[in-house]
Parts: C-alpha cells; structure tokens; sequence
C-alpha cells in the first residue's frame, strides 16, 4: 500500500515523467495479478501501454491476443471483438472501464495530472486474482 | 599615513560588502520573485476558494454529500459555476469528500473536460488531504517541475463545525520558467565577474600574504631573529615616545670574542643573548639589533608609569647574562653587558634623541669599566635640554652655506711665555651668529659622507690659516680616521694640494681608541713623508698605551686635561704626569700640557718641565690667529 502510494504521490510530487510513473504502477499491478508467474505475456491496443511495459523485464509483449496473460485496452472497439469472461483486461480510461465494468478487472489512468488505480472486486475474485494487501484501497465494488 | 591606510581598509571591506551583497542578491533575485508569484496566486486561490465555499453553503445549506447525491440539477448547477472560475492558472477546481473507507470522492468538479462524476474516486495525497480534515485549515500543497510551479490549495468545506468535504484549487503557471529563461543570461555574466573577481581577490590576498612575510623577512634580523634597523625606522613613524622606555644594551669585549674564538663564536654569542632578552622581556617589549652587538630595547611603560620597571628589568638583563654559562664548542665564555637607560623618551626633542642619549649612556657605562647600568638621570636631562642636538641635514646645510669655522685655541712656549702654535677646534655657527660645538654634531655624522666633507673643509681651512700666518696648527683626528681610505685620501688631497706647508701641519690623534691596525704604521709614515708631525692627544687616559712609542713615530704628547687640571691638588696625578714627561723626554717627545686653567697649575707644570702648553688660562679659542715674527724659528723649536 505504502509503495503504491508512494509512487503516486511521487508522480505529482517530484515531477516524474508519466511514462516512468506508468512503468512503475503496470509493474506493481502485474506482479501482483501473476505474483508467480516468471514471464507475463502482454497484449495491448495501445502504443503507449506498449512502451511502458515493454521495458519491464520479465514482460514480454506479443501481438495475439490469445496467447497473452493479459490485455491492456485503451480502444471501446477492441473489447467489442473479446469474448467476456476468458481473458484478463485492464483498460487504460475511466470511461472504457466504467462502461466495460462487467469485462475489465481494472483500469489505470490520469486524471487531474494524477495516476488513478481502480480495481473491480467481483472481475478479480472471477480470475480468483488474489491482491496483495497494499492494493485494497483501490478495489471497488463497481465504478 | 594612517589615516590613508584606514580609508583604504574602509573601501575594500566596502566593495567587498557591495560585491557579496551583489552576488547574493542575484543568486536570490529569481527565488524571490518565484516567491512573489506563489504569494499573488496564492492569494487569489485563497479568495477563489473563499467565493466557492459561499456559492455552495449558499445553495446547500446542509449536508452536502447527500444533498448533491440526491439533487442532480443543484450538482450541474455549482459544477457549471466552478468550470467558470477555470482559466489557464486555475486548472482544476473541485471539490472532494472523504467516504468511510477514507477514500477521497468527488462532490463537484468544474472541469471542462476530464470532469469526474459524483461519487467517483480520485487518488490523492491522502495524508496531506486528511490533515485538512483533523486541522479544518486551508492547506498548500506545493509541486515544483520542471515547467514551472503547481500548487493545491485546499479549503475546508466546513457545516456545523464539521468538515464534509475539500475545496482543491489546483493552479499552475510556467511563468517563473520564463523568468529563468530570461534571467538565466544575465546571471551568467554576473556569475562570470563575480568568478573573475574571486579570482582577483584570491590573487590580492595571495600578493598581501606575500607582501606580508617578504615585510616581516625584512623587518626580521636573520643571525638573531629579533627586530632590525628597517623595522626600527618604520618602528620610530609610528612610536608614541610616552609609551616606552629605552634600553640600549652592548655586549662588553665582544670583539674579543670574535678574535679569541672567531666571528661564528661571535654569531653564536649574539642569539644565545637575543635569546635571553627575548625570555626576560615581556611580548609588548621591541628588541632591536642596532648594530653589530649592540640591541634597543623598547620597553612599554606599565600603567602606573613606574621608572623603576626599566632599570629592574636591566638589572635582571645584566644578572642572568652574568651568571650565565655561555659556551661554544666546549669552550666557557663569561660575557658581561653594559646597559644606557632612557626612562623618559616623550622628554626629549625627538624620539632619535632619546635614544641617543640611551646610547650615549651605554657610552658612559663603557667608559666606567663596562658591566654597568647607566640611567639617563633628571640632572644630565636639563643639561641635555639645553643642547640642541644638530641632525645630519642641519651640518650639511652649514657645510654647503660656508657656516663651518674654525676657531684656534693658543699653545704657548712655557719658558718665553710666547705663543708657537694653535689646535684648530670646529664650530658651526648658526643662522642667528651663535655657535655650535662638536659636541652637538659629530656623534650625528660619524660614517657618513657628511663626517668625511667636514674633515676635508676642517683641513682645508687649517691650510688656509697656515697659508696666510705661516705658523704650526693642529688638527684632531682618530686612528680610526686614518684607517678610513675616504677620509685618508681627502687628507692626502689637502696636504697633496699645500705640499709646501705641509710641515706646518700637526695631526693629534686621540688616544682613546683601541689602535690595532697595522696598516697604521703606513699611513702615518706617509703623512710623516710630508713632514706633517704627529701627536697623540689625551696620553694618560683611556686607552694609554706607551707601546704607541715604539709602534708609531710620534712627535708630540699631549698629556690629557684631567690629569693637568689635578696637578695642583692631587700628588697621584703629580706622580703620573711626571713619569710621563720624563718617558718623553727620554725618548725626544715634546710634551703639551692642555687645561691649564689656573696660575697654580701653570706653575706645577712648569715645575714638572713641561715645554708647552695650552688652557684658557693661557688663552680661549677663538677665531683670529696672530702671527708669530718668528715663525720660522718657532716651526723648528716645535
């Protein structure tokens, strides 16, 4: 929890670049969603949600959906093609997250020049994604 | 000079003031207008926040949080108002509550685009947030990047003493960015000459601190490690003679030690004794080499002013020295000091006159058999006083404007009662007619180019006086004299120039010096090549020594006054004076008797033989000469 805050207050604090600052939280968010796996396959719609992953090490990026542990989706028309239920999204908007609510277990995102993190408790507990407990005070019940 | 010297202290510290204060008044020129800024955007979030708190509590009276939930058309309505008050400063306007979780939601938001609904969460800094809630003030919140200042400021939005939810204003401007952008050329030139004039004060106190210990070096006396003569003189600009004493202090027989044991001997005597002064005399107290073993001392009075601290502190001097074993290279050496005191230098003319007098004490300390104290007592004062010393400058001054006189005292042939020669005595007479004695200026002028021009106008008027009168004249000089290749060769150049007369010359040389120049001999056998006659002055003190006789070809003594004046009434003296005439009769010496100042002692001279003599009984000095008849019968009696 200390650390989470702790980069988000930094973000606004001492200036860090948002794209340092993305690195860091996508870095907390998928180590605690996949706290064993060795290699996180990543897919994403987004160039930027790309470029901040891709220099995480142990997270690679690939380009078929099907074959990722998780999808970070910041375009509405992406999730329409998705089938509900069997992949693990994370969307980069609060629009995209409250109008896919259902589908996404969370979402990151800016807002008012600070780094927002919602997770959505039923989406979580249908992975069975057990969250540390530094990440409780981001879980909702629903957006 | 000391007033120049504080002006110019003044005017550094001055500048260097102005120059710091210069540099940090740049340094700080950007932080404080930055400060301003903050404080003019600060004050406007601060009234902004005020007028949003009144338009709320204005529409919602009560409980806020369940108002706004419930009343949608209120909601659009206040948030529609705030998005009025966004501008390119105030960049977000809303207004959080803190729910049960202690999670920050938003009640309103005013802005235009990215705007939060209710209920939403928003990610804050929440211990900053929640001390707004505990301490119900308005709290900054300050960000600083690189783009310029972000600020938050928070207003309690506050009902019935309870906070229920947070005004945040969040502004931000990329003015002082701007600033610096602009200021940031200008502080490099002055950064710039600020460095360059580090650089040049670093190299003044460099060339000060140099400047300081090349002074010091030069003020320092490199055998004895005690203050010189350069130092003395800057020493004397400055001294307030009423504040010291003075000491002069000579180490006795030092020049036997540097011929007993050689002049390293000597060396290691003089900083075995500086170093005694050094640990008698207190830290305020100046040492002075004056000369080769000769050392001033000035001693700083203590605040009662005591006479007495001088003559203990040279009597310990003269103890300690005396009971000291100094040694080199085995060797023990007994070392005594003579000591002239000064007690009340602010008494005399000048400072220069107190220590002469300090010296001329060590003279009298000497004189009376060495390892003495001399103090300059009240009685030699007023008597001192009444002597108008003459400086270097002044004899000079009379040797250029033809002031330098002799006058001829008479020696007289005591059988036929006539007189046969003079002895030529300068004086100098003053502006107003009045003459001075040798007294008042030959100690002045030794060893300088002023003593050497007088002898050479002394003698060059004694030839002037022979010239005209044809009769025998003498004049004084010391063995010393004839020692100095300067004076020596002006002699040669008078008498050289008078050949002629030169037989008419008598040199008395005085016989209190030490005589151990064997080049001596020469000279004076060359002077006797002229057939100029030699005679030794004041036989029978000081340093008389008949080995002169057998040394040196003399023709004349003159037996010295002191002895003369006590020959009516002292039959030592008698005694003396007689052995001494029949030494010299013995040996085909004229004898003169000088101070003839009674008919009695006319009388005992004449019983004691004596052929010639002098002595204001006689006759005084004065400037006129007669002219002997017989000259020439008197030059070959003489």
């Amino acid at each position: 929890m200390r650390k989470i805050l702790l980069i988000l207050a930094s973000a606004i604090i001492l200036g860090a670049s948002a794209l340092n600052v993305e690195k860091r939280i996508y870095e907390e968010v998928l180590r605690a969603i996949f706290p064993e796996k060795r290699i996180v396959k990543v897919w994403s719609d987004s160039k930027n949600m790309k470029r901040a992953v891709s220099t995480i090490r142990w997270v690679h990026t690939v380009s078929d959906p099907d074959k990722a542990d998780i999808l970070l989706v910041n375009n509405p028309e992406t999730l329409k093609k998705i089938k509900e239920g069997k992949l693990i999204i994370f969307v980069g908007s609060y629009t995209l997250l409250k109008e896919h609510q259902d589908m996404a277990i969370g979402g990151f995102f800016w807002q008012k020049g600070r780094p927002n993190l919602v997770f959505i408790k039923r989406n979580i507990e249908r992975f069975d994604i057990k969250l540390p407990k530094k990440f409780e005070d981001y879980v909702e019940d629903r957006v | 000079m000391r007033l120049i010297n504080r002006i110019g202290y003044f005017i550094g510290i001055f500048i260097f003031i102005a120059i710091f204060y210069l540099y940090y008044a740049t340094q700080h020129a950007e932080k404080n207008l930055e400060q301003n800024l903050e404080s003019l955007f600060l004050q406007q979030a601060a009234e902004a926040a005020q007028n949003i708190e009144t338009m709320i509590k204005k529409y919602v009276p009560q409980d806020p949080v369940n108002t706004l939930a419930r009343e949608e058309f209120i909601r659009e309505g206040l948030q529609n108002s705030l998005s009025l008050l966004v501008n390119s400063s105030f960049k977000y306007i809303y207004v959080l509550y803190r729910d049960q979780k202690g999670r920050y939601r938003y009640l309103l938001d005013g802005s235009k685009t990215d705007r939060g609904e209710f209920g939403q969460k928003l990610d804050v800094e929440k211990s900053l947030w929640d001390s707004v809630y505990r301490t119900k003030e308005d709290k900054i919140i300050s960000h600083t990047n690189l783009s310029g200042l972000w600020i938050t400021y928070l207003k309690p939005l506050i009902y019935d003493d309870e906070v229920k939810a947070v005004i945040a204003i969040d502004f931000s401007t990329t003015l002082p960015k701007h600033i610096r952008e602009t200021t940031e050329p200008i502080e490099s030139i002055f950064n710039y000459i600020f460095g360059a004039i580090v650089i040049l004060i670093i190299l003044l106190m460099y060339q000060l601190v140099l400047n300081y210990f090349t002074k010091k070096s030069s003020y320092v006396d490199a055998l004895t490690e005690v203050y010189n003569r350069t130092y003395l003189r800057e020493f004397l600009r400055y001294i307030d003679p009423s504040k010291y004493h003075i000491l002069m202090i000579d180490v006795d027989h030092f020049k036997k030690i540097n011929d007993n044991f050689g002049h390293k001997a000597g060396d290691h005597i003089l900083k075995e004794v500086a170093l005694i002064l050094k640990k008698l005399l207190r830290s305020e107290d100046k040492i002075i080499r004056f000369g080769g073993e000769e050392f001033l001392v000035f001693v700083e009075k203590d605040q009662k002013q005591n006479d007495s601290l001088p003559i203990n502190i040279a009597h310990r001097i003269k103890s300690y020295i005396e009971k000291y074993d100094f040694s080199y290279h085995g060797y023990r050496i007994n070392l005594t000091v003579s000591i002239g005191i000064c007690t009340k230098p602010e008494r005399f003319k000048d400072i220069n006159h107190a220590i002469k007098t300090a010296d001329a004490m060590l003279y009298q300390a000497k004189k009376e058999g060495r390892n003495k104290i001399i103090i300059f007592s009240q009685q030699e004062k007023n008597q001192s006083c009444q002597i108008e010393y003459f400086s270097i400058y002044q004899v000079q001054e009379a040797l250029d404007q033809n002031r330098v006189i002799c006058h001829y005292q008479p020696i007289y042939d005591l059988e036929s009662m006539r007189i046969v020669k003079y002895e030529a005595l300068v004086r100098i007479v003053e502006k107003d007619g009045s003459l001075v004695y040798p007294g008042a200026f030959l100690g002045q002028i030794e060893n300088t180019n002023v003593y050497h021009a007088l002898t050479k106008r002394v003698l060059h008027l004694v030839f002037e006086k022979i010239a005209r009168y044809r009769v025998p004249i003498s004049v004084n000089l010391k063995f010393s004299d004839l020692s100095d290749n300067v004076i020596f060769r002006y002699i040669i150049e008078e008498i050289e120039s008078h050949r002629d007369i030169a037989k008419w010359l008598i040199i008395e040389l005085l016989e209190n010096e030490n005589i151990d120049d064997k080049n001596i001999v020469n000279v004076i056998n060359r002077l006797k090549d002229y057939k100029v006659k030699i005679a030794i002055d004041d036989f029978g003190s000081g340093f008389s020594n008949f080995v002169v006789f057998k040394t040196l070809p003399i023709d004349i003594l003159k037996l010295d006054g002191s002895l003369i004046k006590e020959l009516d009434n002292s039959d030592i003296s008698f005694n003396i004076a007689n052995a001494i005439v029949h030494f010299a009769q013995s040996l085909n010496i004229e004898v003169v008797a000088e101070f003839i100042h009674s008919k009695e002692v006319l009388d005992k001279v004449k019983q004691l033989n004596i052929r010639y003599g002098q002595g204001f009984y006689l006759g005084r000095p004065a400037e006129k000469i007669e002219s002997p008849s017989n000259a020439e019968v008197l030059l070959e009696s003489t």
